[in-house]
């Protein structure tokens, strides 16, 4: 599992490095673009549509890591609570992100499948479109996983996500 | 039991399910995906989880998000933060609670580059708390400057509550921006009274310990990469060379040249990836909870039936606004501020145009009341934010912390309603 929360990390660190990198370098090419009276064209096509499925690769990729760090909860009151009672919640709650997890996979997957049938294509760059939608049931499926695991594992209970750091 | 019933039901099941360490975004989905299929069916529940999830992962407008993160994460990897936190303190050095006023003002500063305030307050903690934690600053003043601090990034420019506002009101996002400086600015001094009121009450103990504050030019020297940033952020933006998205990408690579030339590492780049990433997560589960919640809300008409109830008592227009921004109030302490202007504005912004009030300013008060839920415990993001950048912080800490700052907020409130021409004045002058 934690090799599988490493691959989601690296993909997700790489989707955020494609989206900075068409959104900057598309702004570098308009400003040739415009300074060489359209003569010099190095803008990226489909810069738009790139960015929208960069930004969906980089948060699903994310979300498994996100759940290993506990997410943002409100912990007042689960603090309090002697442990036998924090440890099933802990445990319940790790159940429900893998409820949203599996129940988010099975319905992309489902749509995944519809779009490859219908040879469905992104608008301005013909990519098939069921490349993003799988890539997103995969993740979520992945993110089922982690939250069995989490609800599984021994030991001690994580926290809340600590956030950066 | 009817709509209006499930969804009230639905809000109480949420607040429970937070008291009891539920992640917020998967509470938010869990009530939302059962009272939508409670009221209109399975099938369609289904659906809204489905395109819930990706449509909000796959929505352009958010690209904004992990690019201002990153521009943030890199700024702060850069020794930015830094930079502008002792920078501050040269010029509150001597003042009781200096050191969180110099938190506030480099949070100001910070955030008119970061454009985020879950960036600038976890930027912020990560480089005062432990200082202020040094010089025996109790941790309520500590984290609740930083927090509110945090929440300054909401109102100055480039901020992405004013835009999303401009764009579903067919605003100008110039004007919008314009609009927003000053009430920033307001906020700003306001909040600065707070900390020095708050530092009488809980006085830090060991302040000024550090005698020599450093000399003024280096202070100033110190802002200037700051003003760069926001410089090439804010003039391409005006100057209309950038898209709002455009400006971030820029802004995050001109923060990752900046980085390099000041010595960064490979594993600070990839900590700086991975940070972002993380919290982009952290943010986006909670605006697919949000989206999904949403649903329930507007399907239960809950919105719907207080925005009827306004309108058929027959109110006077101040009347209409005071109720509205109670509403607003109430709904920031449990729903997510993005969220919170994309369900309501549309609902609230043809009543309080047809009350004659500005559309610019109704703008600035709707998002002076988001910025106040960032910090309304128990679910204001920032809260979670500061409490996560800091290893020895409780979120009840936080929570006390805060408490005086939202007063504040309210105080501020109060003023832009009184006069309207501190929002107005800038976009009248300037055109946007």
């Amino acid at each position: 599992m934690t090799r599988l929360l490493r691959l989601t990390d690296v993909i997700a660190a790489a989707a955020l490095a494609l989206l900075l990198g068409v959104v900057a370098v598309n702004v570098v090419g308009r400003a040739l673009f415009d300074a060489t009276g359209q003569a010099v064209n190095l803008m990226i096509p489909g810069a738009i549509e790139l960015s929208r499925y960069a930004l969906t690769i980089l948060v699903f990729a994310a979300l498994p890591r996100s759940a290993e760090a506990g997410m943002v909860r409100v912990d007042l009151l689960i603090e309090r609570l002697p442990r036998p009672l924090r440890r099933p919640l802990e445990r319940l709650w790790s159940l429900a992100i893998a409820a949203f997890g599996g129940a988010a996979g099975w319905l992309l997957a489902e749509k995944a499948l519809l779009e490859a049938r219908r040879g469905d294509v992104t608008q301005d760059l013909g990519i098939p479109m069921w490349w993003f939608t799988g890539f997103a049931a995969g993740a979520a499926a992945i993110l089922c996983l982690t939250g069995l695991w989490l609800a599984l594992r021994r030991g001690p209970e994580h926290g809340p996500e600590r956030g950066p750091g | 039991m009817s709509p209006q019933e499930t969804g009230f039901l639905g809000i109480a099941v949420l607040l429970a399910l937070l008291a009891l360490g539920c992640p917020v975004g998967i509470a938010m989905i869990g009530v939302g995906f059962a009272g939508f299929a409670a009221i209109v069916g399975l099938g369609p529940a289904l659906t809204v989880l489905e395109t819930g999830a990706f449509e909000t992962a796959s929505n352009y407008s958010f690209t904004l998000i992990p690019l201002f993160l990153l521009m943030g994460s890199l700024v702060s990897r850069a020794g930015l933060s830094r930079d502008l936190f002792l920078a501050a303190r040269r010029f509150t050095h001597g003042w009781q609670g200096g050191l969180a006023l110099a938190g506030v003002t480099a949070s100001a500063a910070f955030s008119a580059v970061s454009g985020s305030s879950l960036a600038t307050a976890s930027t912020m903690t990560r480089v005062a708390y432990p200082e202020m934690r040094a010089q025996g600053y109790d941790p309520r003043l500590a984290a609740g400057s930083l927090a509110a601090g945090g929440t300054l990034g909401i109102m100055i420019p480039p901020s992405i509550a004013l835009l999303l506002y401009a764009l579903i009101t067919e605003q100008s996002v110039g004007t919008m921006f314009l609009a927003g400086f000053l009430p920033g600015l307001l906020a700003f001094v306001l909040y600065a009274v707070c900390v020095a009121v708050m530092a009488r009450v809980w006085r830090p103990l060991g302040e000024h310990a550090d005698a020599d504050p450093g000399p003024l030019g280096l202070a100033i020297r110190r802002f200037l990469p700051v003003a760069g940033l926001f410089g090439l952020v804010m003039g391409g933006l005006y100057g209309g060379f950038f898209t709002p998205t455009e400006a971030g990408g820029a802004g995050a690579a001109m923060a990752l040249v900046f980085a390099l030339a000041r010595g960064l590492r490979w594993p600070d780049l990839r900590a700086a990836l991975a940070e972002t990433v993380r919290i982009s997560a952290m943010i986006f589960i909670i605006l697919i909870g949000a989206e999904v919640f949403g649903f329930l809300l507007s399907v239960s008409q809950i919105s719907f039936a207080m925005a009827d109830m306004i309108r058929e008592a027959g109110w006077s227009p101040m009347q209409l606004l005071i109720a509205i921004v109670v509403f607003y109030l109430v709904l920031g302490c449990f729903m997510e501020s993005l969220a919170m202007i994309l369900l309501t504005v549309p609902i609230f912004y043809p009543l309080v145009i047809d009350a004659g009030f500005d559309p610019v300013w109704f703008g600035v008060i709707a998002v002076v009341t988001v910025e106040t839920g960032l910090i309304s415990p128990p679910v204001g993001m920032n809260l979670f934010v500061v409490r996560a950048a800091a290893d020895d912080l409780e979120l009840r800490d936080v929570m006390k912390g805060v408490l005086p700052f939202v007063v504040t907020d309210i105080v501020r409130l109060a003023i832009l309603i009184a006069f309207p021409a501190i929002a107005l004045t800038l976009p009248r002058l300037l055109g946007g």
